[in-house]
């Protein structure tokens, strides 16, 4: 996730920042759990989440955001997408030559 | 020259003195993807003598690591971030020596007729006829390699397509691509590693390179010199690995624009150019791109194979609502940010259960409602679905739905932000139905981002005119996919292709 935030620009990630708190802060308040959602138990914190789906825009482009950053950086490492059969990588392991550059095209071609 | 291989040479920022360059040349490219390498081969084919400047790296193909991070980190603009104003439709562009056709999935459609008479009825382009234009794919098809899948190149996902769109009477073929000998590798996403997809990359580029064009790598085109109704001179700025900038001048008798649909309108807003219809930036369109998993029983492997394989749906009827379906791989990226899975355990399952997704995407031919401008300097896609085009995406996700379960699936998954499925074929119109318009409640991607200099004979209405050159400008031509008058619902490169390669034929014809 760290990663991923490194690659924004910086106003998106300043955007991202703050949305990110509310988030994180909203169970406080928005959430009535009195705790951030970083200490909410487990089924809490699918409850929150499912409650920020079904919220306003915001809500939903923040929650959202956090899921799809989280989906990135798990699946960075290839060897956890292997273990629900993917392939990963396959030309260079499965010793598929390089055709290099296409010929030039016949000359005097029209139009 | 060579005649078997020809060699790609570019000069990399690291080349380049600190003091920068100053260069001298007849014909300057600004983008080395779709429609600036056609460009660059065709003008140095007349005998000109021609400088591209490209903002991407230079990677070549044995550094493509068949990883989609890794490729949307490298590859990609803005890493793969571009997102629409509102932040809910990532926008995919290349950005590397070849641009968009480094990373696409290689589908190959010509424009729909119907399309072409609309430019000509609503858009005066009388030229861009089916029959004017026709010489000219005939030539790029055979250049690239494009051919329709033969049946080794058609997975299980796309068998699964054919056999369900049979089943209820949605015409579907196999999908042309511009591959030669393809590995299957599944990987066309994150760029060919063995040089079968033809891209700019191992086509035009090297090429044009091998007739003696220049290319600059890491050079981004910022400023124009201008006198009179002309631009004079580019002026861009190379970055090297340490983020040290380094100017580069390139003085032309002629310039060309194919930054591409987004970065196009906004060199010339930035330069405050070519801008008296007040078009520039306007008419963006995108073919915003759901897409749909259906879960079967055994396993489907949709990522094994070409990424693209079939199609589904009326693609000559696209101002009627039509719609296409392509079969396309989904990786465990791809698959868990198209579509919600759900959180915890729900999410878990649905991971360890894509292996069994048949997997595809739907394109619309939706209305030109968005627009790209700086704000700040920033850059902003404003862009959001519109209640027409909602209507079509409705359309077709009814249509994948059918096809699914047709096909034999189980259960299918709605591309929404919060997890919807279909449970049973009875509930296809119940819960498509209770789809609404909305920010924030689809997964959108857009593939195919055109129009914001828009093509048109009345330069009140357009940027730019039925020959490609700025109807501001005397010598200043816009070959990219900015160009489109409408959006085109297939996939566009080969018409980016065409247009460009005929726009090169109206400069050699001027002299
Ligand atoms: C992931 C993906 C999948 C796709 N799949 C398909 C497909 O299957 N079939 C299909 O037909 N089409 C597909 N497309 C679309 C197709 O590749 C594009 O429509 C086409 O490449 C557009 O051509 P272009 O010349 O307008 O821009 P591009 O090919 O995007 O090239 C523009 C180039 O200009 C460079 N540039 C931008 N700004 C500057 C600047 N200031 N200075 C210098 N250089 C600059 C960019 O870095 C880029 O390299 C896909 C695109 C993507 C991103």
């Amino acid at each position: 996730m760290a990663h991923a935030l490194s690659l924004l620009d910086e106003p998106t990630l300043e955007e991202v920042r703050v949305g990110f708190k509310l988030f994180d802060y909203g169970a406080i308040v928005i959430g009535l759990h009195f705790r951030r959602f970083v200490n909410l138990s487990v089924e809490r914190r699918v409850a929150y989440v499912h409650r920020w789906e079904k919220g306003v825009e915001i809500q939903r482009g923040i929650v959202d955001l956090l899921k799809k950053l989280t989906y990135l950086g798990y699946w960075k490492d290839i060897e956890a997408a292997r273990a629900i059969g993917y392939q990963g990588p396959v030309s260079v392991e499965g010793g598929i030559p390089n055709l290099g550059n296409a010929p030039m095209p016949p000359t005097g071609q029209e139009p | 020259m060579s005649e078997t291989s020809p060699i790609l040479k570019v000069m990399q920022p690291a080349e380049i003195p600190d003091a920068g360059l100053d260069l001298r040349t007849e014909v300057v490219i600004v983008g080395s993807g779709a429609s600036g390498a056609v460009m660059a081969y065709e003008l140095s084919r007349a005998g000109a003598k021609v400088v591209v400047l490209e903002a991407g790296p230079y990677i070549p193909s044995s550094e493509f690591q068949e990883h989609t991070q890794t490729a949307f980190e490298t590859l990609y603009q803005d890493h793969g971030n571009q997102v629409n104003t509102t932040g809910d439709m990532v926008v995919l562009q290349g950005k590397c020596i070849g641009g968009s056709t480094v990373v696409n999935t290689a589908a190959c459609f010509r424009p729909p007729d119907q399309v072409l008479e609309s430019w000509r009825t609503e858009h005066g382009l009388e030229n861009l006829s089916p029959e004017v234009l026709a010489p000219y794919f005939d030539k790029l098809e055979s250049n690239l390699s494009i051919h329709q899948n033969e049946p080794h190149e058609v997975n299980y996902n796309g068998r699964l397509l054919l056999e369900g769109a049979k089943k209820i009477g949605i015409p579907a073929s196999p999908t042309s691509r511009n591959v030669k000998n393809c590995a299957l590798s599944g990987h066309c996403l994150a760029a060919c590693r063995t040089d079968r997809k033809q891209s700019m990359l191992v086509t035009y580029l090297p090429w044009a390179s091998e007739l003696g064009a220049t290319i600059l790598s890491g050079t981004r085109a910022d400023t124009f010199e201008v006198r009179d109704r002309r631009i004079t001179a580019v002026n861009a700025i190379a970055t090297d690995s340490t983020g040290r900038n380094k100017p580069v001048r390139v003085e032309a008798d002629l310039v060309v624009v194919a930054a591409g649909p987004i970065q196009t309108p906004l060199l010339f807003q930035k330069n405050k150019l070519a801008n008296s219809s007040g078009q520039v930036g306007l008419n963006f369109a995108c073919h915003p791109s759901l897409a749909v998993f259906g879960e079967h029983h055994g396993p489907v492997y949709a990522w094994v194979g070409a990424t693209i394989t079939a199609h589904a749906g009326e693609i000559e009827n696209p101002l009627r609502g039509g719609y296409l379906i392509e079969a396309a791989m989904a990786d465990p990226v791809n698959t868990s940010a198209a579509t919600d899975g759900g959180v915890g355990r729900d999410y878990l399952d649905f991971v360890a259960n894509s292996k069994n997704f048949q997997s595809a995407i739907t394109l619309i031919h939706d209305h030109n409602v968005g627009r790209v401008f700086l704000e700040d300097g920033r850059k902003r896609i404003e862009y959001d679905i519109d209640d027409r085009d909602f209507e079509s995406m409705r359309e077709a996700l009814r249509g994948v739905a059918r096809i699914y379960f047709a096909a034999g699936a189980k259960r299918v998954y709605l591309p929404t932000t919060r997890r919807t499925t279909i449970e049973r074929e009875s509930d296809v119109d119940s819960v498509i139905n209770s789809l609404t318009n909305g920010k924030h409640k689809y997964r959108l991607a857009s593939y195919h981002p055109q129009g914001t200099m828009r093509m048109g004979a009345d330069p009140k209405r357009s940027v730019v005119g039925p020959d490609g050159r700025c109807h501001d400008l005397d010598n200043v031509y816009v070959p990219d996919a900015s160009l489109f008058p409408s959006s085109i619902m297939v996939n566009p490169q080969v018409t980016v292709y065409g247009l460009a390669s005929y726009i090169a034929d109206q400069i050699k014809a001027r002299g």
